[in-house]
């Protein structure tokens, strides 16, 4: 640790992020425990020459992110469930025009307005299906401050990268913890790609990437887009094979590149009997279990979801090592069980470990669970 | 009228036999053309329905985003790229019901946006549905015994949430149209059209009201312009109408905390 | 957990206090001597004007998980803090009340904390300071003399970034005050 070492709350750390990756443009509405990033961009984005708006709801603030995505700014927005669930619709918009946006989901206890200042990681599969039809989105999830800055940069990037809505999953209590943050070393920024040629310029034509060079509007190329299916010059169809062929599309200009995307971290998976998989703050829990756990001769892992979509289920099946029994701790009924189980099958034992009641998951919790178990 | 102005190349149109949304567009792309505005600095963005359709038949950068939703999106794009100027082309339905709460607010903020609302009364595009625009005992498909509710007052609503350009014309009255979406487009802030239209599809039909071309010529009867509606009285203005301009002030201007308080 | 270096605090009390920014003080401090530290609170409407509650975890290694356990210290500044905070605590626990709102309570005695310390924080505060501001101050200075957690000037500097000029030399006698009172309880052979 040095002088260069900050003490920030998760959501300043995300805020800070996004302007360190090039965000300038920010709209949102408040909601609990998320409002301390709106609050720290209505503050920072003048500073730094960007826009803040306060919109009426959650619905107009992911559209008026969009928008000014389309006109070429870096956008961010933060919500939590309650708002999260009013921005699917802006989300799958998104997915279908291809607009390089930002969102960062604190969890919160749900459903409904459940508990507002109490943790929860009930939104991780509405994170991936919360709107309809078939789409695909990034999903990354911090488990620390230090995370919530350096994920919110990498979120920034890869949405321009790839033109895809990425979603910073975090939760109640990453949002409002503070830790000690090194900001001083600035960031490699990701530029989207734009078109170069006027002459025949075709919005949505797509080289080897897949990704398209979307020009921004105002910039003299008459670009067009919609969230009905279309071609490559942007405009509707209701022909199957090109619906078919832009889905598709959507897909691979993600899973073709997931070496670039699927971050995990990995902790003594190689010669584990047990193996935690889990992810966010869940995840610093188990990192201290884990550490108990070898210090009484017991061969625990762990390994930690950094990218929680694109799920790829070979690249955890490689990771996982060769553990017999893998315990899949979270804070909900069961969600993130679900992949694992589908990945394993009855290859290997997996064992749900599930807290409903807004408090996180201790070491011990997770000690006594192996015990009670008899795992 | 400049064809350039179209992209002829998506022609022919989605719109019915008919309808009067070609009327409304052609007399946006009319103002703007009088505007002598620079194509490439006009951005079009729509919601959802037949309305929405109309930017993707222009030269323009074109938005079509989804129901309710052009004001925001519109909102993002100002914005973010303040040199633009932004048209939102929108319905009845889309702009009062599913995005009513984003026109108000749109409205109060006074953001410099013109917003052109295709008013044919009802939703055309899923088969004439009952909009909050749809005059009460109106027969849609989905008011069957006629509307039992009231119609918002388009004008009043915009300038009660602050709107600082507010006008209603009928494609009949093409100049009167274009010469209003003009003086929309070149306000300095939020500015909206009531540009009344007809369905003869669905409303048309289901309301008696005759041809196409009869639900046009009879803008001229059930229409009054605002300067003759003032001599008239409210008996004699009772079922009609009134055409013109409503609201046309200066743009409010935003007093930062920051900056320092003139004294009272 | 197997971590020795780590050092767990929680303050509780009625929101308005100041035991949040307390515990932030505190933690940057640490920072700024190289250590590395989580600091938490309770959040909501329940938050304000209630009951209020601030966690900080120190430690000169990384912290994995960062809420408090098991705390080594717990201090607390009303009843209801004690009542609703209190749980959780182990005979490696000191505990600090302010006597001059709250009594002892029978249920902690040696069999469940390491000790209890029951100093008069606020009463000694307003009779020596004239003040009614700086009881987190004052409860820094008696976690400080207390555990020595961190070099006094360190955190002489870390209250100076908080607090505005005209009430830095108040904070800086609240931190003397705290400490004093831990000193004439250890010259009175009180010791926890």
């Amino acid at each position: 640790m040095s002088e260069k070492m900050v003490l920030m709350q998760g959501n300043e750390a995300v805020a800070e992020g996004a302007i360190a990756a090039g965000v300038r443009f920010y709209a949102g509405y408040p909601i609990t425990p998320s409002s301390e990033v709106a609050e720290t961009m209505a503050k920072r984005m003048p500073e730094v020459g960007g826009t803040f708006i306060q919109m009426e709801d959650e619905i107009a603030s992911i559209m008026a992110i969009v928008g000014a995505s389309l006109a070429g700014k870096k956008v961010l927005t933060a919500t939590s469930g309650p708002g999260f669930s009013l921005m699917q619709e802006g989300l799958g918009y998104a997915c279908m025009v291809e607009a390089p946006i930002v969102i960062l989901d604190s969890m919160r206890y749900g459903p409904s307005t459940g508990m507002a200042t109490k943790v929860s990681q009930m939104d991780l599969m509405q994170t991936r299906w919360g709107t309809h039809g078939d789409h695909w989105v990034i999903v990354l999830s911090p488990s620390s401050v230090e995370e919530s800055y350096q994920l919110t940069i990498r979120a920034v990037n890869l949405a321009e990268k790839y033109r895809n809505p990425v979603i910073v999953l975090s939760d109640e209590t990453i949002s409002h913890l503070r830790e000690p943050i090194d900001i001083s070393i600035p960031p490699v920024l990701v530029e989207r790609r734009l078109p170069t040629a006027k002459a025949d310029y075709l919005p949505y034509r797509t080289d080897e990437s897949l990704v398209p060079t979307v020009a921004n509007v105002g910039t003299g190329f008459r670009t067009s887009c919609t969230g009905l299916v279309h071609g490559e010059s942007g405009f509707q169809t209701a022909n199957g094979h090109v619906a078919e062929a832009l889905v598709e599309r959507l897909r691979d200009k993600l899973f073709n590149n997931l070496d670039d995307i699927i971050q995990f971290e990995t902790d003594r998976v190689e010669d584990a009997d047990v193996l935690f998989m889990s992810f966010g703050i869940t995840a610093r829990g188990v990192s201290e279990a884990v550490e108990t756990l070898r210090s009484h001769g017991r061969k625990a892992g762990s390994l930690r979801f950094i990218t929680l979509f694109p799920f790829d289920d070979d690249r955890v099946r490689k990771a996982a090592g060769n553990a017999r029994t893998i315990v899949v701790p979270e804070l909900n009924s069961g969600q993130l069980v679900l992949l694992v189980k589908r990945v394993f099958g009855d290859s290997r034992k997996v064992v749900p470990m599930n807290k409903i009641n807004g408090d996180l998951i201790s070491p011990q919790e997770i000690l006594n669970f192996l015990r009670e178990e008899n795992l | 009228m400049r064809l350039d102005l179209l992209r002829s190349e998506r022609l022919p149109n989605i719109w019915c036999p008919g309808c009067g949304n070609g009327i409304v567009l052609r007399a946006l792309l009319e103002a703007i053309d009088q505007l002598q505005l620079d194509p490439d600095n006009v951005v079009l963005v729509s919601g959802i329905g037949c309305s929405s359709r109309a930017p993707a038949y222009t030269a323009f950068d074109n938005v079509h985003s989804l129901h309710g939703r052009a004001i925001p999106v519109a909102t993002g794009i100002k914005l973010a790229n303040p040199d633009l100027t932004v048209i939102v082309v929108t319905g009845d339905g889309d702009s009062s019901a599913i995005g009513g709460n984003h026109l108000i607010h749109a409205a109060r903020r006074d953001v410099d946006i013109t917003v052109v609302v295709f008013n044919n009364y009802n939703y055309g595009m899923t088969g004439g549905q009952a909009s909050p625009l749809t005059p009460t005992s109106s027969i849609t498909t989905t008011t069957p015994n006629g509307m039992l509710d009231r119609p918002f007052d388009l004008v009043k609503l915009a300038a009660g949430a602050g709107a600082t350009y507010v006008a209603r014309s009928g494609i009949y009255f093409a100049k009167h149209l274009v010469d209003h979406l003009k003086k929309a487009i070149a306000h300095d802030g939020f500015s909206l059209v009531d540009a009344v239209a007809q369905c003869p599809t669905y409303f048309g039909r289901f309301n008696r009201k005759g041809s196409a071309g009869q639900m046009v010529t009879s803008q001229k009867d059930w229409m009054v312009l605002k300067s003759v509606a003032e001599k008239k009285t409210p008996e004699e203005l009772a079922g009609k109408v009134i055409i013109g301009e409503f609201v046309n002030i200066e743009r409010h201007a935003p007093v930062s905390a920051a900056a320092p308080k003139e004294q009272a | 957990m197997g971590n020795d270096s780590r050092f767990e605090l929680r303050m509780t009390g009625s929101g308005g206090q100041g035991l949040i920014l307390g515990s932030i003080i505190l933690a940057e401090a640490a920072i700024m001597e190289g250590k590395t530290v989580t600091q938490s609170q309770v959040y909501g409407a329940e938050a304000r004007g209630g009951t209020t509650k601030a966690e900080l975890v120190i430690s000169d290694k990384h912290i994995a998980y960062p809420k408090v356990t098991d705390p080594d210290l717990l201090a607390a500044m009303t009843n209801e803090g004690l009542k609703q905070y209190g749980g959780g605590i182990s005979r490696k626990t000191r505990v600090v009340i302010d006597s001059s709102v709250m009594s002892a309570p029978d249920s902690l005695d040696e069999e469940n904390c390491r000790g209890l310390l029951a100093l008069p924080i606020r009463s000694t505060l307003i009779s020596r300071l004239e003040s009614e501001l700086g009881l987190n101050i004052v409860l820094l200075g008696i976690i400080e003399g207390l555990t020595a957690i961190v070099d006094v000037e360190t955190l002489r500097k870390a209250i100076a970034m908080h607090v505005k000029k005209q009430f830095l030399d108040l904070n800086m006698k609240a931190l003397d005050l705290g400490m004093e009172m831990v000193e004439a309880q250890a010259r009175a052979g009180i010791r926890i």
